[in-house]
């Protein structure tokens, strides 16, 4: 991605502790020297656990935003409130924009690809246990909004397999992009994924070293009972209360170095706070000691700190060792015993889309939701694409479920009856190539002939895109319909206005049924 | 270098090592199935041998890096040494990688024979994992 439009593109990545680094390029396959990136007010943004980042104008401003998913909590965005050439991030992040009743968006990765080829960029997501889920982008490419998540590849289990076999799916953690990989039209997946295979690490073991076994996990069992758990948990307590002075310490260093140091603000005396307290001291020309002395504290402003808190924290540490160590022991001794070892595998998987097959709309229409209901009539309706290229057709399936003994007349004019009548609106350029009625049963009412539909009736319309519709615009199409529902001597008018819109792509469209026309 | 297409990121995904506190957000919600087919997945190849990288986690990428017209494939991967760059993380930390797998086949058929890591400032470009 060109991070700063200066014609070369960067990498950006994101890290395991939620750091967010930038790799300039400087042209000719060459970087510049990682760079942590920071919001506005330098602090280092923070992407998340494992987090990965894309770069997407989210809010239509022109620039670039930057957008994070990672492993254990829900996918954000900070805003680029800088420029397109100099960019400069929100310190406080926003989540996904979502559509009404879609949730929220967690995964292992995101990916930005227009999967459906409607124009607008959809969100493809990895996830911890490897289904792959896609967003549809429902409102702009440049401000999207993400419908719910559609499966595309299932959660692939966690299925063991012994080092050597060959795996018949993808792993945990899967990363996702997607690209036409095979150049064939259609996009493909790709994945990279964690697996891990077992392997035999010694012989079985016999029964002694079994029964060895058997008496160590026993003993280590005995070992960390609930008074064992209590005290370490005790411990970090009593650590983290000594170490609020840190916290204090910490902040004043960050305020007070110039440039700061950006410690982390977690009251660990660590060697990064001794390295800035050292330079501190230096510059206040007081003994560089890196130890917190009142002088120090002084010098900081800092004066209800107590030196002796660092003392404390030793004894808590060395408390903590002293209670693991023979737990620790135990362990080493178990080692020997242990009959399967773990590898672990990063394969990169290929999973190539087929051709759809092609949708039986006849079928499909009577899944979805009705778009009327009466008591002698229900109508359903359903399009065969949610997007489609210019110049190409689309199917658009009427539905009738007719009420036992209750009939509906043919399109066709009688003296008798009244016909069932669709009169659509079309926008401009779109064409109805051809609507297919079933054909009616005839019956006989006195002197003339009906033609009736009883039980249930699909009608098929074909109608062709506009050749200059451009990406990313909407094809509105409504109908009214009317109907004449009649049983013996009682007959009832019905009637329906249906709206659906179908979105024009840049490229061959992909046909999908999810989307029913209200 | 020439953009070759329109994703919006070239990015590394990171990983990490410990399953404890994996999320469950996902597993056993019920997502509805889309219509998309796909044929059964395959590991891609280096030479003759699939692409894995070192403890597992792999992420990739296409892209053209060299810019012959040809589309190459950039990996991810975990870590290994210890990382010494910048970092707000007190933990010990590996270095995470980029690979990159130059195309020696074809766009429509792409071949791959080993891999280079991804060089920046004239050592290999690295961020924290565990």
């Amino acid at each position: 991605m060109d991070y700063d439009a200066d014609g070369v593109d960067d990498v950006i990545a994101g890290s395991i502790y939620e750091d967010i680094y930038l790799f300039r390029g400087l042209g000719k396959g060459k970087f510049a020297k990682r760079k942590l990136l920071r919001d506005k007010n330098n602090n280092p943004l923070k992407g998340g656990y494992c987090c990965t980042t894309e770069l997407l104008d989210m809010d239509a401003d022109g620039d670039l935003d930057l957008v994070c998913a990672n492993r254990i909590s829900k996918a954000k965005w900070f805003e680029n409130v800088g420029t397109r050439s100099t960019p400069k991030f929100d310190s406080v992040s926003r989540s996904l924009p979502m559509a009404k009743g879609a949730g929220s968006i967690t995964g292992s990765n995101a990916a930005y690809t227009d999967w459906d080829g409607d124009g607008k960029r959809d969100l493809v997501v990895g996830s911890e246990y490897g289904r792959i889920v896609w967003h549809r982008n429902v409102g702009q490419d440049n401000r999207p909004k993400f419908s719910a998540a559609q499966q595309l590849l299932k959660d692939p289990g966690f299925e063991r397999i012994k080092e050597g076999d060959i795996p018949k799916m993808h792993g945990s953690r899967a990363k996702v992009t997607i690209i036409d990989y095979d150049n064939d039209g259609l996009r493909d997946i790709l994945l990279g994924d964690f697996t891990s295979c077992t392997y035999d690490t010694r012989p079985p073991l016999t029964k002694k070293e079994k029964k060895k076994k058997k008496a160590l996990e026993a003993e280590l069992d005995e070992l960390q009972n609930k008074a064992y758990y209590d005290e370490i948990n005790e411990l970090s307590r009593q650590l983290r209360e000594v170490n609020k002075p840190i916290i204090g310490l910490q902040q004043a260093l960050n305020a007070r170095l110039k440039p700061t140091p950006n410690l982390l603000v977690d009251g660990d005396f660590g060697p990064k706070t001794k390295t800035a307290l050292s330079q501190f001291q230096r510059l206040n020309k007081l003994p560089a000691s890196g130890q917190f002395d009142e002088a120090t504290q002084k010098a900081l402003g800092l004066l209800n700190l107590q030196a002796g808190n660092l003392e404390k924290v030793a004894r808590i540490k060395a408390r903590q060792e002293e209670l693991r160590r023979p737990a620790n022991e135990l362990y080493q001794k178990l080692r020997p015993y242990r009959i399967t070892g773990y590898k672990s595998h990063g394969w990169v998987w290929f999973y190539r889309q087929l051709p759809q097959r092609k949708v039986n709309l006849s079928k499909e229409v009577l899944t979805v939701k009705p778009a009327t209901r009466t008591e002698e009539v229900t109508l359903r309706t359903l399009a065969s694409h949610t997007s489609v290229a210019p110049g190409e057709e689309f199917q658009l399936a009427l539905n009738f479920q007719i009420a036992d003994g209750w009939h509906i007349y043919g399109p066709k004019k009688g003296d008798s009856y009244l016909p069932t009548t669709i009169e659509w609106k079309l926008p401009k350029g779109t064409a109805l190539k051809a609507i297919q009625w079933p054909k009616p049963h005839l019956i006989s009412s006195g002197e003339s002939v009906q033609p009736t539909y009883e039980g249930e009736v699909t009608i098929l319309a074909t109608f062709i895109a506009p050749k200059g519709a451009a990406a990313g615009s909407k094809l509105k199409l409504a109908a009214k319909v009317n109907w004449q529902v009649c049983r013996e001597l009682l007959c009832k008018l019905g009637d329906a206005k249906l709206e659906t819109s179908i979105a024009v792509g840049t490229s061959a469209a992909h046909h999908s049924t999810s989307a029913p026309a209200k | 270098m020439k953009r070759q297409f329109w994703f919006s990121g070239l990015s590394v995904a990171l990983v990490c090592l410990v399953t404890t506190h994996s999320l469950h957000a996902q597993r056993g919600s019920k997502i509805p199935l889309d219509t998309y087919r796909f044929a059964p997945g395959v590991r891609l190849l280096t030479g003759d041998k699939p692409i894995d990288v070192t403890t597992g986690h792999a992420s990739p990428y296409v892209y053209d890096f060299n810019g012959d017209g040809k589309r190459d494939l950039l990996v991810g991967e975990f870590g290994s040494g210890t990382y010494r760059g910048e970092t707000t993380s007190k933990s010990s930390l590996a270095n995470a990688r980029l690979r990159v797998y130059l195309n020696k086949g074809s766009n429509a058929l792409p071949r791959y024979d080993g891999f280079k890591y991804l060089q920046a400032d004239g050592e290999n470009a690295s961020v924290p994992s565990t």
